[in-house]
């Protein structure tokens, strides 16, 4: 850095060192390329892979409508803003069916898109979009400080007043909580969703530091949590203003929802909330659909790619997350 | 059939950054400096060694910041005050927390000080609040890039208006300085937009100071910035491409011992006594990694020697074995008993 205006692309960078280093050897060659411009050693990318033969042909049409009522409406697709059921919804094995393959494709709909992995089996799109993630994930876990610039008409205010400045106002930024303890539920009606709770884990750990990030599993409800369902045992809370995140649809997509379930997730959020914890649920399921007890109990954010930051940063201040 | 392996074969290229040419590196501090980081960093002249010149090389080359990745304590901070030293450039550093931000590194802004002589009142007190230049505090990258204009913030007032402030780099000792070192400790420590935010100074080497109705600040002669992180947390992308990125690896006992010595003479510690501790380091870094605990770092193998030196204590003895197992263990599970040997 000279004042030369160092900025420009890896590729101008590896001609600046080719011209200053003059590399003698192949290796050397080999070495700042991939210290400078990884992408060039990269060779072409690798053409997708036929669908495979089909192996699972679809369920005729009467065992699709008993399993229809064996899910129930648990993985109905909803309408995504207004939280309503659709009597047309697929089953959770349509969702996740290759139809590629030509048999019995039904048309996903817009809430849950598909992409082509790398092996070019279908896969359920994720239900956050990869460039939004990192931001909506740390709104999600961010509370607010006042340790801002000089907030100027609260101070113009107070010297208006004539009253002493005993402290400086300052506004309120947006900063990343200290630790967060993520309670990820293993339920088999979370199961389509596991490959998201991996990569919500993943990127919260990049957020706030994996040494900061203790994740715990449960199944059914969070009063026991572990580092593994063979190892739960009762979930203390952890210290006052650390904010329990869960991974969870609250429990409303199970196949029956019975009214102790209910009651659990609605007595857990309240035990946070009386340690001085924030109860934040990321639910792939819409809060409506949860029971009213649930709703006051945890801040629930809607997992979904429809979601905004600013919503989710608007619903977790007003929750708890506020100054601090 | 005992396979001898193959000698290390160099990378070839022209260097402007040769370590192996210590003249220019005091032996022994200059009295300024503290703990650890003051002697001078060991490349050494093995694959681990000739990977961190070239990165230093490649840095000074495109000049790009060095991010040096690496677990606590191997030595990523205490490399950057030596660079300083050899490349005979003035030292600056910046420990980065949680409450830093990207401005801060820039410049800030003493609004209770203007406060103070508002209140203050008269003539004279409203001269000092109409020049902001009094209450500008120019930053690292500031000092690093134009010391010219950084003690005066650009003013051209008196000094009772806008006092001169002292340059806080550290000079390069007997020599004229060439340029800038700024070190910027531990950025995975910031907030996660913080890196985000100095995409522009980094990468353009220039910057805006807004409460001076946007005063420019470019680079004024070469920079070398080294940033340090533990990867806490993972950097943007966005970032990463902007850096040249060098990961530095626990020592093996070749070159642990190459670092000590650096550091201990051959009268405070002989050849057997050190080796015997970096033995021990080495056995109990590598039971840490199969238990996926955390392993010693450079840092503390110097605290062990430095111990062990001051103490006075016998080699192999209960209380040699006592000083460094708690010197080099700080995990809550316990060493095994019948764990790593006791290093001779």
């Amino acid at each position: 850095m000279n004042g030369d205006g160092a900025s420009g692309s890896p590729i101008g960078d590896l001609v600046r060192a080719w011209r200053s280093l003059a590399p003698d050897d192949e290796r050397t060659e080999r070495r700042l390329a991939e210290l400078l411009a990884p992408e060039l050693l990269e060779g072409p990318r690798a053409r997708p892979a036929p669908p495979p033969e089909p192996q699972d042909p679809a369920p005729p049409p009467e065992l699709r409508e008993d399993l229809r009522r064996e899910q129930g409406p648990a993985m109905a697709v909803q309408n995504e803003r207004e939280g309503e059921l659709s009597s047309d919804a697929p089953l959770a094995t349509d969702l996740l069916r290759d139809d590629e393959t030509g048999h019995d494709a039904i048309a996903l709909p817009d809430a849950l898109p598909r992409t082509h992995g790398a092996d070019s089996v279908e896969r359920v799109a994720p239900l956050l979009l990869r460039q939004s993630s990192r931001a909506l994930l740390g709104a999600l876990v961010s509370t607010r400080r006042l340790a801002g610039a000089i907030d100027v008409p609260r101070l113009v205010e107070r010297i208006s007043q004539a009253r002493p400045i005993e402290a400086i106002p300052r506004l309120a930024v947006r900063s990343v909580r200290p630790v967060l303890d993520v309670l990820v539920d293993e339920s088999d009606a979370m199961a389509p969703f596991a490959e998201d709770a991996a990569d919500a884990v993943e990127r919260l750990g990049e957020i706030v530091g994996r040494s900061r990030l203790r994740v715990l599993r449960f199944e059914d409800v969070p009063t026991y949590a572990g580092p593994s369902l063979e190892e739960l045992t009762p979930y203390e809370a952890p210290a006052r203003g650390t904010p329990v995140l869960l991974l969870s649809d609250l429990g409303v997509a199970a196949s029956s929802y019975p009214r102790w379930r209910g009651q659990a997730f609605a007595d857990f959020g309240r035990r946070m909330r009386r340690c001085g914890c924030l109860p934040v649920a990321l639910s792939p399921y819409p809060a409506t659909r949860a029971p009213l007890a649930v709703r006051r109990a945890f801040t629930i954010v809607f997992w979904d790619r429809g979601t905004r930051v600013a919503e989710v940063a608007r619903a977790v201040s007003r929750e708890g997350g506020g100054l601090s | 059939m005992t396979q001898i392996p193959e000698p290390y074969t160099p990378y070839q290229y022209t260097k402007s950054f040769s370590p192996a040419d210590e003249a220019a590196v005091p032996a022994k501090s200059d009295g300024k400096d503290f703990g650890d980081r003051s002697a001078p960093y060991s490349y050494g002249v093995d694959r681990s060694g000739d990977e961190i010149v070239l990165g230093v090389n490649v840095a000074l080359a495109v000049k790009r910041p060095l991010l040096l990745r690496g677990a606590a304590g191997c030595g990523k901070s205490s490399m950057a005050r030596d660079l300083a030293r050899r490349l005979a450039r003035t030292y600056y550093e910046m420990p980065i927390s949680s409450r830093t931000a990207a401005r801060d590194l820039q410049w800030s802004f003493d609004a209770v000080r203007r406060l103070g002589d508002a209140h203050a009142g008269g003539a004279a007190g409203r001269e000092l609040v109409e020049t902001p230049a009094r209450y500008v505090v120019p930053g690292p990258l500031w000092w690093a890039f134009d010391p010219a204009t950084a003690p005066k913030r650009g003013s051209d007032a008196p000094d009772k208006v806008v006092p001169k402030l002292a340059d806080p780099g550290a000079k390069p000792p007997g020599a004229k300085s060439t340029g800038a070192v700024l070190l910027l400790d531990e950025i995975d420590k910031a907030e996660p937009d913080v890196p985000n935010d100095l995409l522009v100074p980094l990468g353009a080497g220039n910057f805006a100071v807004t409460d001076l109705d946007g005063f420019p600040v470019s680079v004024q002669r070469p920079v070398l910035i080294v940033i340090t992180t533990n990867n806490e947390r993972e950097l943007p992308p966005a970032f990463l491409r902007r850096c040249v990125v060098l990961t530095l690896a626990r020592p093996d006992v070749e070159r642990a011992i190459r670092i000590a010595r650096a550091h201990f003479t051959p009268e405070q510690i002989g050849d057997d006594d050190l080796r015997a501790i970096v033995r021990r380091f080495d056995s109990i870094a590598e039971d840490a990694d199969g238990r996926g605990l955390r392993p010693p770092g450079t840092a503390e193998l110097l605290d062990a020697t430095r111990a062990v030196i001051t103490m006075k204590v016998k080699p192999g003895s209960r209380e040699w074995r006592a000083v460094t197992d708690s010197t080099f263990w700080k995990n809550p599970e316990p060493l095994p008993a019948d764990g790593p040997p006791a290093g001779q």
